[in-house]
């Protein structure tokens, strides 16, 4: 499939702050790429380069086929941007701002759709100073999608959403992909990347610490599991239930002790554990077998960093 | 073509932008105005170069009508519309930065001609201002010359403004004692210290200007060149310095 970002290596600098430490990066078309990261890992530098903001230091970078400094111009055409911080005219309307907006490009949305899409109809006569920040988001949101764009840039979109509208705005993503079309976003939410992203992307202090799918990143499905349960009181001790030589943790709970086993193979772990539960006919209290979250997984990867 | 219809739009939207902007209409329009009335009251029976003072002062309140639309509004809008981040999103969209650039300064130089219209309106109409009919053509050249220098700057101005906070003081703290020392609201004789440091900056020019191309005792020829090429050098280097360093991103909070 033809690349809708490439990027090989990017680096930044500011002064002696080095944002950007040699960063390749591929967008497919029609895919939903997340980049995660804690504050000031770059994940804003890397994505206005891309939108020929800000010039790279180093790297060459392709965005739908555009040099974005040098065909800034023809690649905007093509592009919805949502950048991080809002700013829109305040004493205008909802619908005159789209409108204005619409006739910048060749072959925009309709303004009145493009309203009913981000859930701002019966905002629309409203002026932009009277609507609250996360209205004026949503408005952001529709801005970009305002020309009809291939490629959309949306740097942490959703920040100060309710959770209905973050889930009205997932859709909207989708619906989106669902055209063909590409989406870089940045979030600081792992459900968002969880649920909206094709990949995703860790960055941690300009570099990229991880990528793939949310479900394998970091050996997330193949990776070590958590089995937790109460331990019966009918058992005397762990040893009993075969457990004796797995890596496990005991912490009381109400008086009883939870306990959390981590485990390469939860498969003949459970066996053994069930198989002794139901010849005493015992039932496992809070039985529950877990791979790392994407939380999880995003924490470790970052917290090595700063190690 | 199209680019026409492009910053005709634009205008269209700042237009309405602004009028919806009730404080910062009326402190545009409002202010000449009561500058006018204040002084001709205070200079009520008083006289100058043969002729009512109101003569020389009313073309200085319409030169710091411009001064305001133009410099001083110009800048500090553009500041404010930089440090919200309002010029970024328009560099976000294939809209020409130019087509927006031409459509402020024109919303500028349109207020600037009511400002103009207004002021000597009413000087015609309570302050028996007179404006010879041999004069309109010289006043169009110097207004308009007027207002291209000060957009000039005004644009050029915030180059140096860190942010939106700082932009009236350093606005008007440039503007303020430029304006007093080149006579705008009070004739200043033409030898004095201050009159000849003023003479180097472009208000000067502008203000000795205005009040001869409506003198009724004098013919517009009377307006020096030199006026005029300090007005033009005042718009050219601002104009050129603009345009190498003007910023449509916010100023890093360092
Ligand atoms: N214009 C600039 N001048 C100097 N330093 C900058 C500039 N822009 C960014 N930086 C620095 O570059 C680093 C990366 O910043 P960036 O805004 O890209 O982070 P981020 O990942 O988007 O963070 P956040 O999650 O907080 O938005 C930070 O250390 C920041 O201070
Ligand atoms: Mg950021």
């Amino acid at each position: 499939m033809e690349l809708a970002v490439s990027v090989s290596g990017l680096r930044k600098d500011f002064g002696a702050v080095k944002a950007v430490r040699g960063v390749d990066l591929e967008v497919q078309t029609g895919e939903v790429l997340a980049l995660l990261g804690p504050n000031g890992a770059g994940k804003t530098t890397i994505v206005e380069i891309l939108e020929g903001y800000q010039t790279a230091s180093a790297g060459k970078i392709a965005v739908l086929g555009h040099d974005p400094r040098h065909d800034r111009r023809r690649m905007l055409e093509r592009v919805g941007i949502v950048l991080q911080e809002t700013a829109v005219e305040q004493f205008l309307t909802v619908r005159e701002v789209l409108r204005r907006r619409a006739s910048y490009y060749p072959h925009p949305r309709d303004p009145d759709a493009v309203i009913d899409l981000v859930g701002l109809g019966e905002k629309s006569g409203a002026r932009v100073r009277t609507l609250s920040g996360g209205l004026q988001r949503r408005l952001d949101l529709g801005l970009a999608l305002i020309g009809d764009p291939e490629l959309l840039f949306l740097d942490e979109p959703t920040t100060g959403f309710d959770p209905n509208a973050r889930r009205e705005a997932w859709d909207i993503v989708r619906s989106l992909t669902g055209e063909g079309r590409t989406v870089l976003l940045t979030t600081h939410y792992m459900d968002e990347a969880q649920v909206l992203a094709d990949r995703v992307a860790v960055i941690a202090k300009g570099v990229i610490v991880a990528s793939g799918t949310p479900d394998s990143i970091g050996g997330r499905d193949t990776g070590t599991a958590k089995v937790r349960f109460v331990l019966p009181e009918q058992a005397a001790s762990t040893a009993e239930l075969g457990l004796a030589d797995t890596h496990l943790s005991v912490s009381p709970i109400d008086g009883r002790r939870m306990i959390e086993v981590d485990t390469d193979s939860p498969t003949p772990l459970l066996h053994r554990l069930t198989s002794w539960a139901v010849a005493h006919d015992i039932e496992l209290e809070g039985l529950e077998v877990a791979r790392p979250s994407l939380e999880d997984v995003y924490l470790s990867l970052t917290a090595e960093d700063k190690a | 073509m199209k680019s026409l219809r492009i910053v005709a739009s634009e205008l269209w939207y700042q237009q309405l932008a602004y009028w919806r902007n009730p404080m910062g209409a009326f402190f545009t329009f409002f202010m000449p105005v009561m500058f006018l009335v204040i002084f001709a009251s205070l200079y009520r029976g008083a006289h100058y170069d043969g002729l009512n003072l109101d003569q020389y002062f009313i073309p200085g309140i319409m030169t710091f009508g411009v001064i305001s639309a133009c410099y001083t509004n110009l800048s500090v809008t553009l500041t404010n519309q930089r440090e919200q981040g309002i010029l970024k999103r328009f560099r976000g969209t294939p809209l020409p930065p130019w087509a927006y650039m031409v459509a402020t300064v024109a919303s500028c130089v349109i207020r600037a001609l009511v400002l103009v219209a207004l002021t000597l309106g009413v000087g015609v109409a309570f302050y028996g201002l007179i404006v010879p009919a041999h004069s309109y053509g010289a006043i169009a050249v110097i207004v308009v010359l007027g207002a291209a220098t000060f957009c000039a700057l005004g644009v050029a101005i915030t180059v140096i403004i860190p942010n939106a906070d700082a932009a009236p003081a350093i606005v008007n703290g440039v503007y303020l004692p430029l304006m007093f020392i080149s006579g705008t609201f009070f004739p200043l004789s033409s030898s004095s210290v201050l009159a000849k440091i003023a003479s180097y900056f472009p208000i000067r020019p502008f203000v000795l200007a205005s009040y001869n191309a409506m003198n009724p005792q004098v013919h517009s020829s009377s307006i020096h060149a030199v006026w005029l090429e300090n007005l033009a050098i005042w718009c050219v280097i601002p104009l050129v310095f603009a345009i190498r360093r003007f910023s449509w991103l916010p100023r890093r909070r360092s």
